[in-house]
């Protein structure tokens, strides 16, 4: 149950009284053995007698699971993704045994295409997911880190989880990380839902308890006899309340019902997918020149391209500075009316004079890694020093020789970015005497 | 540990929430001390309920799965079985609160009796009076700090009569 999300919808008094309940954690443990004692002391005829007495009982095992997710919207999944390349994007359950004992937990997920979520943006359409991976995040930090973590599976329905134990109130993080075909267009959505449901020892989903309840799929049983000490069972988790969550039939490996109910031992929390374009951009500075060390280009004889001349100019009052932010459509999706807005710092001045820094020379391309991959921009001697800015469109073209305006750059415009295209903003800068 | 079944009609008020003691005791624990006092200590669960108008009911049910969080209500009866009365102001129940447990506040009830709490078990007062240390400091105890309670019985108790205290608990 994503509390976070229930939350955000229901303000029902009787909600927030199960909320209650149901936060409470660890507690005593099953098994668990309490006594009380009494004594009483009185007398007959002033002469001193006493008795006592004891009544025991052992504590119950109350199965409490939960899971929940902390996406609060549709996680961002880029056309052409794929787990294997190591660009990929998950949505995110946390499991928690809040059971009085440890227990096993079985894990199922389910894929519920464009199925809307409860405080998540609307859904639209269905992306078509290439394939799916499960991981726990062992070790925590967020990311799959090879012989760390632990693959949980690449298929739908129950998952071949570890069946060692939960420890009282042990949270797990289970990722679901898909592929995206890089075919597909932007705002395709696509919902998962993690069901948890506790298991014995051997793995095996736990089907009845002794109060009369079942998990999903099973018959109900009868009610088994009160036993004062001996350690029942009680399946004590609360309906999730939110329309996308759902039980399932752990027994049959099907999905059979349609909430998450109460007391079947067992939880679900949905969260999901939505493609988006994805501009990768990077940002390039160099020294171009500095008042005591000159240039680090020169001119080669050719024309345009130049070779650093090894004077290393250093970025002191005076010296200029070089700012190229490229910008790539790598995502395999078309950007239309890509802005780019640029503050520059107070201790930058932007050039926009050649007489002020005539001389100083450009490189002929600036090379930057964006996303992983290397991008050269060929600023071919375009790129005059004397331009307020300098844009180079997506599509190769100068959407203007000379921009001018602010300090900031507002709005730089890159044009439409198909698939692939690059385009970069570039402008040179001063180093102020602060 | 023997069971006996006994009906207990009471009726009590604990914050404005009536509670409705329905009867069936159940795993009740029985002995017999001198041949003139019968013990007994019985255990049932709080059910709680609301229903649709927010109305919450409390009900006594056998305590039959006791699970974290549960409120609990021990119920402890004397007899006397004998053929000689109890001397009057002669009678002391005491209880200690079962560990795993604490006692929930304002629920110790004893027809006829002085209640007394104790934080180590061993010195009782009246609660104003039960102070326990916190973070260095010494402040005024509260319910969860009792770990024992004490009725006093005033009256004396003749030859066929019986009475009753209780107290309620939460599992930890």
């Amino acid at each position: 149950m994503n509390y976070s999300k229930l939350l955000s919808r229901l303000a029902l008094p009787v909600v927030g009284l199960s909320l209650a309940t149901q936060s409470f954690a660890l507690g005593t443990t099953a098994d668990v053995t309490v006594t009380n004692n009494v004594t009483m002391t009185y007398q007959v005829n002033s002469v001193d007698q006493n008795a006592a007495t004891t009544v025991d009982f052992e504590v119950d095992r109350k199965y409490i699971v939960n899971v929940t997710t902390t996406d609060t919207n549709w996680v961002t999944a880029v056309p052409g993704q794929t787990f294997a390349s190591g660009n990929y994007s998950s949505i995110l359950f946390s499991v928690t045994n809040n059971t009085n004992d440890s227990t096993v937990i079985r894990l199922a997920l389910v894929d519920q295409g464009q199925t809307a979520i409860t405080a998540f943006d609307a859904p639209t359409a269905e992306l078509s997911a290439d394939a799916i991976t499960v991981w726990e995040d062992t070790n925590d930090d967020g990311d799959y880190d090879l012989g760390t973590d632990v693959l949980l599976g690449n298929t739908l329905g129950i998952l071949p989880n570890t069946i060692a134990p939960y420890a009282e109130d042990e949270t797990r993080d289970y990722y679901v990380s898909v592929d995206v075909d890089a075919g597909d267009g932007a705002s395709l959505f696509e919902a998962y839902t993690l069901v948890a449901a506790v298991a014995d020892g051997g793995g095996a989903v736990i089907q009845t308890d002794d109060s009369g309840n079942s998990t999903v799929g099973v018959g109900d049983p009868t009610v088994n006899p009160n036993d004062m000490l001996t350690v029942q069972e009680v399946f004590a988790e609360f309906a999730s309340g939110l329309a996308e969550d759902l039980g399932y039939d752990f027994v049959n490996d099907l999905i059979v019902a349609t909430i998450d109910d109460d007391s079947d031992g067992q939880a679900s929390n949905t969260s999901g997918f939505r493609t988006r374009v994805a501009l990768g951009i990077a940002k390039h500075v160099e020294t171009l020149w500095d008042p005591i060390s000159g240039n680090q280009w020169v001119l080669d004889s050719g024309g345009p391209a130049t070779i650093a001349t090894g004077n290393n100019p250093k970025a002191i009052p005076g010296a200029v500075l070089l700012y190229v932010i490229g910008v790539s459509a790598d995502s395999g999706v078309d950007a239309t009316t890509v802005l780019l807005d640029d503050d520059i710092p107070e201790t930058l001045v932007r050039l926009g004079n050649a007489n002020s820094i005539g001389g100083i020379v450009l490189p002929d391309t600036v090379s930057m890694d964006i996303n992983g991959t290397t991008v050269i921009f060929d600023l071919d001697g375009t790129v005059a020093a004397d331009l307020n800015y300098y844009v180079e469109t997506c599509a190769g073209g100068v959407s203007s020789a000379l921009q001018s305006g602010s300090p900031e750059i507002d709005d730089a415009n890159l044009g439409d970015c198909d698939a692939l295209e690059t385009g970069y903003v570039a402008y040179t800068v001063t180093v102020g005497d602060l | 540990m023997t069971e006996s079944i006994q009906s207990i009609p009471k009726r009590l008020s604990t914050n404005g929430v009536a509670l409705f003691v329905l009867g069936i005791l159940l795993c009740s624990a029985v002995v017999n001390a001198n041949a003139q006092v019968e013990l007994k200590n019985t255990i049932k669960k709080i059910h709680t309920t609301v229903d649709a108008d927010g109305e919450i009911a409390r009900t006594l049910v056998p305590a039959d799965r006791v699970v974290p969080g549960d409120e609990l209500q021990y119920v402890i009866q004397f007899s006397n079985n004998g053929a000689d009365p109890i001397d009057a102001g002669s009678i002391v129940i005491t209880d200690l609160v079962p560990d795993h447990t604490e006692y929930v506040a304002n629920s110790a009830y004893g027809a006829g009796t002085k209640i007394s709490y104790s934080v180590d078990g061993e010195t009782f007062a009246e609660s104003q009076a039960l102070k326990v240390r916190r973070e260095g400091e010494e402040v005024d105890a509260s319910a969860p700090d009792y770990r024992a309670i004490q009725w006093a019985f005033n009256p004396g108790l003749a030859p066929g009569d019986s009475g009753y205290v209780s107290f309620n608990v939460r599992l930890k």
